[in-house]
């Protein structure tokens, strides 16, 4: 939401260069040169890795959301956060092995949940615990897809396999069957912030929209890019449904500016909104702006 | 900012896998004699020493199920009570979410262990055992006991209850006792290994997914196992003591701070599930062989070696003789000289061992001989055959309408002989004979039975069909199908013979038989124009009785 008349106009223009090609964000690089996909991330300690493609500003006259600022109401909020579907991926199994045949048990790559949670909105299912579980519930799993079992014992919605040796793949249940949505080389290390940033730069976004609220966004992406202070950021039209964005795919719809953050969630303001967009719907995906 | 805070804090419950779940501590136990399912009780004193067998049992293998003191320092409830069906036996009656049912049936005895939620039972464990009428007095043996309760615990989500004070030293250890011998001097059966490495866990009961789900917290591993010792007694010794010790992290010792785990063998529940079975399989033929001699006191001192128990209980076993006669009405020439024809069987079943379930029969049909009128005058007719046969019983409770199902596949010899009217006259004379030779034929046979047991009868319905194929040229094939049904009455006395106690009972049969002979040739000469015949039917029931000897 516009805070003032002199924001929205200089939003406007803001808007207005980038849709012209010019660069988007005051020392930022949104706009920057492709990335291979599937390219290695960063090591733990470098920044988190910049999205593959151009974007492209939202298209159009800007029109400012309407309605009162208020703090969103918690209840409601949350339980739209709770039901949200779409392309939001949230709880991760990474797997090391997936076996092909029923009652056989996978095997969990081991890795530091307490640290891997901290790094971002995404919540991985602690190895440890879903191995054990498997154990707890063989009976249980006899005759389970061995896939349908990792989501049952895990909870996961993504499904990172992650074999030593050959690509990586990220698999998400896609019409009741089991779909790899990404594959390509792994990270170069297995440290859980090479695999945030492996992550993200798999997905091909910074963020994504896990509900709306007057003129907030709740924002989930990582605690790294979250970290920088009053970035902004473009929500990315028609990509509620997707969980990876090809460059083509990356158009501006709104232009958010982060108020608040907390570790991997980030409340954003609704600065601007694209021609005919009204509501920026949970599951759309966000590009931050990167700050040198 | 808290704002934001306490989203995040609920956004976390949110996404995490699970919605509302039952957090499992240590809790109370039920343990109940199923009555239903079970054999009948016995009547007079034999009631009373029945009722105060299953007390007695019942706090033993509760004992063995509680919290750190089971095997190895398994056992994972807080407390017990032990039923009789419904009604309370010892203990507190007051609500469980865990039951250990124990089925002693004719045909098995059973220990079962069940989680409850607002859904029902769930069975999370069970083991199954030969049936014996000692069974309950089995439990006075500690040994037995724990491999009871150890086999329980070791297929439950939980094995053992791990307590902030269980902790000791840096880094962090913990123990639990050994397998008891009871009051033998040495252990009777095979001991099982313990665990070697632990997983220590929270646990909860996911009730909407039916699924188990753990916080693991960390491991242990086994550093040291001291076997009991013997300690010597009046007559003789019996082994004390022993220990399990464990060696944990840190972690774990914090993780304590905020409440009790569980830990269980890193193997994963009921990943011994097949060695513990045979182990309790062991420990049930040689303590039923031994109660079977009325030696089980000596057994369980250990005076009662357990070769000799288990070559007893190799030996256990039944031996039937039977005898009937023909009682259906026959007709003509051939129903003369069935109606003279009588049987002879004889069925010997061992019972216990390795070889359980061989069976060896022997079917004898003397030679019956008759004269009946014929064309050209009185004409002889003949027939006998005898049958040797082994089986293999293989057996099964269905749950429903009988106690057991039994399918025996039999392959034997078949010596089969006879000389049978084929053909009659207009006057009913016999005009035409046939010999039919079979010789020596190989005979498979298929035996289906249906059994009702009780304490002092049994009653079995069966089918069985039995073919006979002769190797000479000149024979033919024979086929019999039977049906019929065996009553066996445990009515009489049990008499010793060389320190064996031959039990006695009696029974009543009737069978009824349909034979059907063909030759490999056309039977009798053939006047031109006539039709060959190829073999000759006949059907025959027999009634009779016998006599039942058990050991």
């Amino acid at each position: 939401m516009v805070k003032t008349g002199f924001m929205q106009i200089l939003l406007g223009i803001l808007v207005c260069c980038a849709a012209a090609g010019l660069p988007l964000f005051v020392g930022g690089d949104l706009a920057r040169a492709g990335e291979a996909p599937g390219k290695a991330p960063a090591a733990a300690s470098s920044p988190v890795a910049a999205p593959a493609g151009p974007v492209a500003a939202p298209a159009g006259p800007v029109a400012a959301p309407a309605g009162p600022v208020t703090a969103p109401a918690l209840a409601s909020w949350l339980e739209s956060v709770k039901n949200a579907t779409g392309g939001i991926p949230r709880q991760l199994a990474i797997l090391r092995t997936l076996p092909k045949l029923a009652g056989k048990f996978p095997e969990f790559l081991p890795i530091d949940k307490a640290k891997f949670d901290s790094l971002s909105y995404l919540r991985v299912a602690d190895f440890a615990s879903s191995d054990w579980d498997f154990k707890l519930n063989v009976s249980k799993l006899k005759k389970v897809d061995p896939f349908d079992a990792v989501i049952q014992i895990t909870g996961a919605d993504t499904v990172i396999l992650a074999p030593e040796q050959g690509d990586w793949k990220i698999l998400r249940k896609v019409e009741d069957e089991a779909t790899v949505v990404h594959s390509g080389k792994g990270p170069a290390s297995l440290t859980p912030d090479a695999i945030i940033s492996w992550l993200f730069s798999s997905f091909n976004w910074d963020g994504v929209v896990l509900a709306q609220t007057s003129d907030y966004l709740l924002v989930g992406s990582s605690t790294a890019a979250l970290a920088q202070p009053q970035i902004q950021a473009l929500a990315v039209s028609n990509s509620e449904d997707k969980l990876r964005l090809s460059a083509a795919e990356r158009k501006g719809s709104g232009l958010l500016s982060l108020s608040e953050n907390s570790g991997g969630f980030g409340v954003f303001d609704i600065v601007v909104l694209g021609q005919g967009v009204t509501k920026i719907m949970p599951g759309t995906k966000v590009i931050l702006e990167k700050k040198k | 900012m808290r704002f934001l805070k306490n989203i995040v804090l609920l956004l976390g419950f949110c996404l995490g896998p699970t919605a509302v779940a039952e957090v499992i501590d240590a809790g109370h136990l039920r343990i109940e004699l199923d009555t239903k399912a079970g054999r009948a009780l016995p009547k007079g004193k034999k009631k009373d020493k029945y009722r105060k067998q299953w007390k007695s049992g019942c706090q033993r293998l509760g004992a063995a199920l509680s919290a750190g003191k089971g095997p190895f320092g398994f056992g994972a409830f807080a407390s017990f009570s032990c039923f009789r069906g419904a009604d309370l036996v010892s203990g507190d009656k007051k609500d469980s979410a865990w039951l250990v049912t124990v089925v002693d049936g004719k045909t098995e005895a059973k220990f079962v262990l069940k989680h409850k939620d607002h859904r029902g039972y769930s069975v999370v464990a069970e083991y199954s055992m030969p049936s014996s009428e000692f069974t309950l007095e089995f439990f006075a043996d500690d040994e037995f006991a724990d491999s009871v309760a150890y086999a329980l615990l070791e297929s439950a989500p939980m094995g053992r209850l791990l307590t902030k004070s269980d902790l000791s030293g840096s880094p962090p250890q913990f123990k639990g006792r050994y397998w008891r011998a009871g009051k033998a001097k040495d252990f009777k059966f095979t001991v099982p290994k313990s665990p070697e490495y632990l997983v220590i866990y929270r646990l909860q009961w996911a009730e909407a997914e039916q699924r188990w789900r753990s916080d693991v917290v960390g491991s242990a591993k086994r550093v040291s196992v001291l076997p009991p010792k013997k300690e010597k007694k009046k007559k003789g010794s019996i082994l004390v003591g022993g220990e399990v010790v464990y060696e944990t992290t840190p972690a774990v010792a914090a993780a304590l701070e905020k409440g009790n785990l569980w830990a269980q063998s890193s193997a994963g529940p009921g990943a011994q599930h097949k060695e513990t079975a045979e182990q309790l399989k062991e420990a049930q033929i040689a303590l039923a062989a031994a109660a079977q001699s009325g030696k089980l006191g000596d057994f369980l001192l250990g005076k009662f070696d357990l070769l000799s128990s288990l070559l007893s209980s190799t030996a256990s076993g039944y031996v039937g003789l039977r005898y009937g006669r023909q009682v259906l009405p026959g007709v003509g020439g051939l129903g003369t000289l069935l109606n003279k024809t009588s049987i002879f069987g004889l069925l010997v079943e061992i019972r216990g061992g390795p070889a359980k379930g061989l069976r060896y029969y022997y079917d004898l049909l003397p030679k019956a001989k008759a004269t009946v009128p014929g064309s050209g005058g009185p004409v002889d007719t003949s027939i006998q055959f005898s049958r040797h046969t082994l089986g293999y019983s293989f057996d099964f409770d269905p749950h429903l309408l009988v106690d057991r199902v039994t399918i025996d596949p039999k392959v034997g010899v078949w010596t089969f002989n006879a000389k049978l009217p084929t053909e009659i006259d207009g006057d009913g004379l016999v005009s035409n004979t046939a010999n039919f030779r079979l010789g020596t034929t190989v005979s498979l046979g298929l035996e289906v039975g249906l059994e009702e047991l009780s304490d002092w009868y049994t009653i079995r319905g069966w089918y069985g069909i039995n073919s006979g194929f002769s190797i000479l040229k000149t024979g033919g094939k024979v086929t019999s199908n039977q049906f019929g049904i065996d009553a066996y009455f445990t009515a009489g006395p049990t008499i010793p013979l060389f320190g064996v106690p031959l039990k006695t009972a009696l029974m009543a049969f009737y069978f009824f038989e349909s034979v059907n002979l063909s030759a490999n040739k056309p039977i009798g000469e053939l006047a031109p124009g006539d039709s060959s015949i190829s073999g000759v039917s006949y059907t025959v029931g027999y009634a009779g009785i016998g006599a039942v000897l058990s050991w």
